[in-house]
């Protein structure tokens, strides 16, 4: 089966700034890829290469195994971040507008279920000027699916959501994978990545750093990170600091308030640290942990920063 | 080719269902109904108000008074009263002859300050004060004077301002006062009822009978007239009268209803385009579709605009052609070349105006740079007097044959001249047809690669480079 995207070597230049820099990504169909990168690092040309609303400079992209422009483009629904509603229409005619540019005409229905679905029946004769920002995310979500694409793709759908909204939308992009479709989302939210993707893609100054499952990236960390919980009514943050001060192996001190996160030097022995912390107080909790994907996260974007401050 | 209909008709709608659209379409049919509905119900409406005015006559034995009390009341009885409804439909004069007061300054103005008084009181209209030699030629002696003198007096209105200092003694000249200056209407009646009976005076005195003096005065009357032609049945038809003011007026019209489509079309798709680009409503459209595709859609819902205006204001103009009896000056012709040339111009200006919304980030940017493409769309009003008043001038033909003004001034002049060479719309519609094209192909290449660009505008160097490069 062909995959849903596929991209070879992709480049994408403006001016002189090279916003994609030769990157190579398979979505596999019926999965959903997480996005994850920081603001500027060509999440989004990437995803407007994918839309055909750019062509890369270099290299090919492949949707739904069509590599023409605008040959899949009616098998792919697309929602951008917070934006991309008429405000001055009103929902069901905006949502009936999207359908048939997308090629499908009889809507009346799939609208009706789709509101419904997403509590926003009583909405629908409404401008979208009158709507809240949920209710607009919502009719966003709408406008993106309506038309049954094979692959979809959400730009930060759950930006700016309450949390029973956010469950609501996270339910119906669960649901389109269910229903065996593609979704690739873009999203700065790390727990959602690690809790709904199947694989995660980071691109970081045009350049892929990341990709796989969840487990491939946290497997490539190792398990290096140990989280700690330090005892005593004596102690106080100060001297919790004291404490973790100049542990043998410890790279990096996270401070989470009461749990404590270190990170230790490449084949370091977590038992050497233990000792070292028992000799120092009480431990009441000792945890050897892979990294979280914000680590990882900031770990990237941290080195790299790091390194450009450094030259 | 569908989804381009489907942008169109969602830009068609979008413009066409709104407040504004609606006032102003219903504005024109209302302004053109509503003249003729209030020309009938205002006929002799406050025509029965009767309107007093003062009248002094200085002359000996005051006979000039008598005669004009004798003719304002021919004029109540006869001239005011419509023969139909026998309602008056001017209102009522009643004269009040005072008798003047001594002859000395002081007196002659206390008595003018009195009736002044009355006037600003609503009391009477008006004083009309008749010189004590207003029967005596009043020409100055120096010619160049009197030839300006009698220029003068001829004049009406507001041309005839500074006649004091050209006669500078009252005695031979009849005065008008009120506290309304432009209320005319007295005034001139009395004065040509006093200078006909001066007039009679006069030429009893030199023993020459009046009929002959009038003969002789009697100019060559002028009538313009349209060309003579056959009719459908081949007889000889000679060309009905021109009225001077309806050839300049249907012209005039064309242009400006032409400009207003255009203004009405064009303008729009530039803050639709801004709206779009800014609610990241554009990303989601060029995923189904490429930009000129939604450019073209965009341009074509415009049109469709466009023609629903025409549509309203052509038939509103045609209804009140009809009623003012200049519709055989709206021929099918020049309506046909006036659509046509509207679609035209609105695919033109429309994709500007469109390139300069992909271009901008904001309203503000966009309204800097539409100051030049403004200039450019009216460079035919700055010219269309000139086209008018010489349509068939080697100007009139070179400026009709610039592209960005062909629409307008070509039609207007296709109004004026019935048979205007044949080649002249031709070759203006191949080169508007040619600079749309241009246009349309430059602004989707600013289209293109503008859409997406966000937080910053261009200029025109950058829109020029992308042209160019893309």
């Amino acid at each position: 089966m062909n995959p849903a995207v596929q991209l070879d070597a992709v480049t994408k230049r403006f001016g002189q700034h090279v916003a994609v820099d030769h990157v190579s990504l398979t979505v596999p169909v019926g999965t959903i890829y997480g996005f994850i990168g920081p603001n500027g690092s060509g999440k989004t040309t990437t995803l407007r290469m994918i839309m055909r609303i750019l062509h890369p400079d270099e290299g090919q992209v492949r949707v739904l195994g069509e590599e023409g422009y605008g040959a899949a483009n009616d098998r792919v629904g697309y929602l951008p971040e917070e934006r991309g509603l008429y405000k001055q229409m009103k929902v069901r005619e905006l949502l009936r507008f999207y359908a048939e540019l997308k090629g499908y005409r009889h809507a009346r229905e799939a609208i009706t279920q789709w509101l419904e679905r997403l509590d926003l029946a009583a909405w629908g004769d409404k401008r979208v000027e009158t709507l809240s920002k949920g209710m607009s995310q919502k009719v966003q979500f709408i406008a993106a699916v309506i038309a049954h694409p094979e692959l979809v793709l959400l730009d930060e759908p759950f930006s700016g959501l309450d949390p029973v909204n956010a469950v609501v939308l996270r339910d119906a992009v669960l649901a389109l994978k269910r229903e065996g479709r593609t979704v690739i989302f873009s999203t700065h939210d790390m727990s959602v990545a690690e809790k709904m993707c199947d694989a995660i893609f980071m691109i970081h100054r045009g350049q892929k750093v990341l990709d796989g499952t969840l487990e491939q990236i946290q497997d490539a960390y190792g398990s290096d990170t140990v989280r700690v919980r330090l005892g005593g009514d004596e102690g106080n943050g100060h001297d919790h600091d004291n404490l973790l001060n100049g542990l043998p192996g410890v790279e990096q001190v996270m401070d989470h308030g009461n749990l404590k996160e270190l990170r230790l030097r490449r084949g370091h022995e977590p038992q050497t640290v233990l000792a070292a912390l028992m000799q120092r107080g009480p431990i009441r909790h000792f945890e050897l942990a892979r990294p979280s994907l914000h680590d990882i996260f900031l770990r990237i974007v941290g080195a790299d920063e790091g390194e450009q401050v450094g030259h | 080719m569908r989804k381009i209909w489907i942008v169109a008709k969602r830009e068609y709608k979008a413009a066409v269902l709104t407040k504004a659209f609606i006032i102003s379409v219903a504005l024109m049919p209302l302004l053109m109904g509503g003249s003729i509905l209030a020309e009938t119900l205002l006929k002799g409406v406050g025509a029965a108000k009767e309107r007093v005015y003062v009248v002094i006559d200085r002359s000996p034995e005051g006979k000039y008074a008598k005669q004009l009390e004798a003719a304002v009341v021919k004029r109540n009885e006869r001239d005011i009263i419509d023969p139909e409804t026998q309602k008056a439909t001017d209102p009522i004069w009643k004269l009040e002859i005072l008798p003047p007061s001594p002859p000395t300054p002081e007196a002659i103005l206390e008595q003018r300050f009195e009736v002044s008084e009355r006037i600003r009181k609503g009391e009477v209209r008006g004083l009309l004060e008749i010189g004590a030699d207003v029967a005596t030629p009043n020409v100055p002696s120096d010619p160049k004077v009197a030839q300006k003198a009698a220029k003068a007096v001829t004049a009406r209105g507001l041309m005839a301002a500074n006649l004091s200092a050209l006669f500078p003694n009252d005695a031979g000249v009849v005065r008008f006062q009120s506290d309304n200056a432009l209320s005319m209407e007295f005034p001139n009646w009395a004065r040509a009822e006093i200078g006909r009976s001066v007039f009679l005076e006069r030429t009893t005195a030199s023993q020459v009978p009046p009929e002959k003096v009038l003969a002789a005065a009697v100019p060559v009357p002028l009538i313009q007239r349209e060309l003579a032609r056959r009719d459908a049945s081949g007889a000889l038809v000679d060309g009905d009268e021109i009225s001077i003011f309806v050839k300049f007026m249907v012209p005039f019209g064309i242009v400006m209803l032409m400009f207003m489509m255009v203004m009405v079309g064009a303008p729009p798709l530039m803050s639709g385009v801004i709206e779009e680009k800014m609610q990241r409503i554009a990303e989601v459209l060029l995923g189904s579709l490429p930009p000129f595709g939604l450019m073209l859609g965009k341009l074509i819902g415009s049109c469709g605009v466009a023609l629903t205006l025409s549509a309203v204001y052509l038939t509103g103009t045609w209804l009140a052609a009809q009623h003012y009896g200049f519709a055989n000056l709206l021929t099918p012709q020049v309506m046909t070349w006036f659509v046509a040339y509207t679609l035209l111009a609105v695919f033109m200006f429309g994709s500007v105006f469109i390139a300069i919304g992909a271009a901008c980030t904001d309203t503000k940017e966009a309204q800097t740079l539409m100051g030049p493409v403004m200039v450019i769309v009216c460079l035919p009003l700055f010219v269309m007097t000139n086209i008018i008043q010489e349509p068939d001038s080697a100007f009139a033909v070179g400026a009709s044959l610039f592209p960005l003004a062909t629409p307008m001034l070509m039609t207007a002049r296709m109004a004026i001249l019935p048979n205007l060479p044949w080649w002249q719309p031709v070759a203006g519609i191949v080169g508007v047809l040619l600079t749309t094209l241009l246009f349309v192909y430059a602004a989707s290449r600013i289209f293109r690669v503008g859409i997406l660009l966000q937080g910053k505008g261009a200029n025109f160097i950058e829109m020029g480079r992308w042209i160019f490069r893309g």
